[in-house]
């Protein structure tokens, strides 16, 4: 005999909603969680709370400002988005970007890889409720953002990419301080290393916690550190060789399991990667034009990855030969690791959601592309909806 | 008798409140921050009892509301019981086994205000709750009988006339690893753990009802350790003035909390719940029952360093 609301093993089942406004996620987003006791043994989750109708709006305005806008996609993203916006611009109408161009892009889009890891590891802490491990990341990432803001003027948004090349030069001085700073991030890294992966407590809450195999992984189509951490050595640096990657070797960084363990050494090797390239970036800066100048963008189409700090990012860009883009498709990487999140959570403990998921670095801003709302209330569409434009 | 129980009751609450000024302080600059003034508890409570306190639809408000009250009330009857500097306790014989029943209600009043809340965060809080407070007082129990077997009496008065750390530091120890437990702090704030279940049976709490049910917390974590002191490190307090014993008691509770709950605090991750009872039931309830048996055993290892002061 079952009680109502009680299962057969004596258990209460108890609905828990996380989001959309929670203190363990930093944007909206709503999972429904469905708890035994501590153990969660079914969840759901649903996004678009922050639909933001980016894509709508690069149709509408001319190309020279959608740079600009696709910037303003992802606060920590902010340069992964305009790089891969301006090389399929290139692409269509053909620009030769010079070469200390590529490697100005390259060195903003490593520098943000470190500011978004240590960010990470910092909000990981904090999921944990290791407050000191947080603040003293954040402290410490103030460094590159001192960074930038030498660089570029601007500590988060740095306007960098136009189209034909970058906005800012680099000089020797500048150069220089920045080696510094970076070697100074060096130490750093590898403090930061040690306190993660050394602490009792630390391993406590993350060996085993938000397993993902590689099977798994491949199938729900994980990508970047996320991917990585499960040990599919997928790198869109590598593969794809954009910007100024093609001139340096890289390896893919990968771990096993998946674990929240497995994502922080994924992120704390590609963050000692990460400030040894840039260094290597800064001290083989070729000389010569940082920006070309060009005439018209043709009609054409183009599609492209590019490696941001959370994983694999895919523009697709449209022209038509007038001022105004055709279309625009933006796949941030989040997209693409929410399905993971399910093996992920499913037998989880209560304590343990919002380190899972904060451990696969979600950006669900980034992510909301659309949301339907029809009489007041939100749909769901399945895919068959879509192909039979039953909406 | 009057004068004497608002003397206990003020220097109780001032005290207590400094005492999470103090960590807070602690914490703060152990985290590369300033941190706030140490009177933030008081303008905190002051400014939530100013406030209005709502009662969620589908609770059971008298227990919702009962709670903050049981909490705080039990507090304040136990800072009259526990000799603190400036008084000596109220009631006679077998005190202490009343002060340790009166201390285990602050969580119990947050396990029946967490359940009545009807709030999923507040069921899970409440669960958690009975946990942790079913791990932290089986070595703090068996630390304060085996004190009481030394003394030869369950009276707080005659116990404090020792300085029983001299004599059974094993049971202090275990009785002092209590203290982050007892003070829900990390890594043993499972049961608010904001990032998860949102400050757990707080969540549906306003007002006054919260400062209460706060101020009951704070003032268990600065009893709890005040009990401490008063056993383990008792003839430190009764030796002088008032005034004077009050500032050493004091320094030993502060110097308690800064050591065991500020810095363990500042150094660790959040504990889970399923670790908790291991993690009390190993080392600190085995430190206990060593120190139980061998008392009983008649083993005085401590008398070559401190035979000369009679122990």
């Amino acid at each position: 005999m079952t009680v109502a609301g009680v299962n057969e093993r004596g258990f209460a089942k108890l609905k828990v909603p996380i989001g959309p406004s929670h203190p363990a996620l930093e944007e909206p987003a709503r999972f429904l969680f469905e708890v035994e006791g501590e153990k969660v043994v079914d969840v759901d989750y649903e996004i678009g709370f922050n639909h933001r109708s980016i894509e709508r709006l690069c149709q509408e305005r001319p190309f020279s400002k959608i740079v600009y806008l696709v910037e303003r996609i992802c606060g920590i993203c902010s340069h992964a988005h305009p790089l891969n916006h301006v090389e399929r611009v290139e692409d269509i109408a053909d620009i030769k970007v010079p070469e200390r161009a590529k490697y100005i892009r390259t060195i903003y889009a490593e520098l943000e890889r470190i500011h978004s890891h240590m960010l990470w590891a910092g909000i990981a802490g904090e999921e944990i409720g290791y407050h000191t491990l947080f603040m003293y990341t954040w402290r410490e990432r103030e460094k590159v953002l001192d960074l930038f803001e030498m660089l570029s003027g601007n500590r988060v948004m740095h306007g960098c990419n136009t189209i034909g090349g970058v906005k800012w030069n680099i000089s020797e001085e500048q150069a220089r301080s920045a080696q510094s700073a970076l070697s100074y991030l060096d130490t750093t890294a590898d403090k930061i290393a040690k306190a993660v992966l050394k602490d009792g407590s630390i391993a406590e809450r993350g060996k085993g916690i938000g397993g993902l195999s590689k099977e798994d992984a491949i199938r729900l189509g994980a990508v970047g550190p996320n991917a990585r951490a499960s040990g599919v050595p997928e790198d869109t640096r590598v593969m794809c060789k954009y910007a100024a990657y093609g001139d340096f070797d890289l390896e893919p960084q990968i771990a096993n399991d998946g674990d929240v363990v497995a994502q922080a050494l994924v992120r704390l090797a590609e963050l000692k990667q990460s400030i040894h390239l840039t260094k290597d970036l800064f001290a083989a800066l070729p000389e010569g034009p940082i920006k070309v100048e060009y005439d018209e963008i043709p009609p054409g189409r183009s599609v492209g990855r590019v490696e941001a700090p959370r994983g694999e990012l895919i523009h697709y860009v449209e022209t038509n030969g007038s001022r105004f883009f055709e279309r625009i498709k933006i796949r941030a990487p989040t997209l693409a690791n929410i399905p993971s999140y399910v093996p992920k959570f499913l037998g989880c403990q209560v304590a343990d959601i919002p380190i899972i998921a904060a451990s696969i670095d979600p950006c669900f801003s980034c992510t909301d592309r659309v949301t339907i709302i029809k009489g007041g209330k939100r749909t769901v569409v399945s895919g068959r909806d879509l192909k039979t434009g039953r909406i | 008798m009057i004068a004497s129980i608002i003397i206990a009751l003020v220097y109780a609450f001032v005290a207590a409140l400094l005492l999470q000024g103090i960590r807070r302080i602690v914490v703060a600059h152990s985290q590369f921050r300033k941190g706030p003034s140490i009177f933030q508890t008081f303008y905190d409570f002051f400014k939530l009892m100013g406030k209005e306190s709502l009662t969620p639809n589908v609770t059971s408000p008298l227990l919702f509301n009962l709670a903050p009250i049981l909490s705080t009330a039990s507090m304040l009857v136990a800072a009259l019981i526990i000799p603190l500097a400036a008084t000596t306790s109220a009631v006679g014989a077998g005190d202490m086994i009343l002060v340790i029943y009166l201390l285990a209600i602050p969580p119990i009043a947050l396990i029946l205000g967490g359940s009545a809340s009807g709030s999923p965060y507040g069921a899970i809080g409440a669960a958690r709750e009975v946990a942790l407070l079913i791990a932290y007082e089986t070595p703090f129990i068996i630390a304060m009988v085996t004190v009481a077997l030394a003394a030869g009496s369950f009276q707080l008065g005659t116990i404090s006339a020792t300085a029983w750390v001299t004599v059974l530091p094993l049971a202090a120890i275990a009785a002092i690893w209590t203290l982050p437990a007892a003070a829900a702090v990390q890594p043993f704030d499972i049961a608010e753990a904001e990032t998860e279940i949102v400050s757990g049976p707080y969540v549906e709490y306003s007002g006054p009802n919260l400062a209460l049910l706060q101020l009951g917390q704070w003032l268990k974590t600065f009893l709890y350790a005040s009990l401490i002191a008063a056993v383990f490190f008792g003839t430190a307090i009764y030796h002088y003035e008032p005034i004077v014993n009050l500032i050493i008691q004091f320094a030993i509770i502060a110097v308690l909390v800064t050591a065991f709950i500020a810095f363990w605090q500042a150094t660790t991750a959040r504990t889970r719940v399923t670790r908790v009872l291991r993690y009390y039931w190993t080392i600190p309830t085995a430190l206990a029952v060593v120190d139980l048996i061998l008392y009983l055993a008649g083993v005085r290892y401590m008398h070559f360093l401190f035979g000369w002061a009679g122990v």
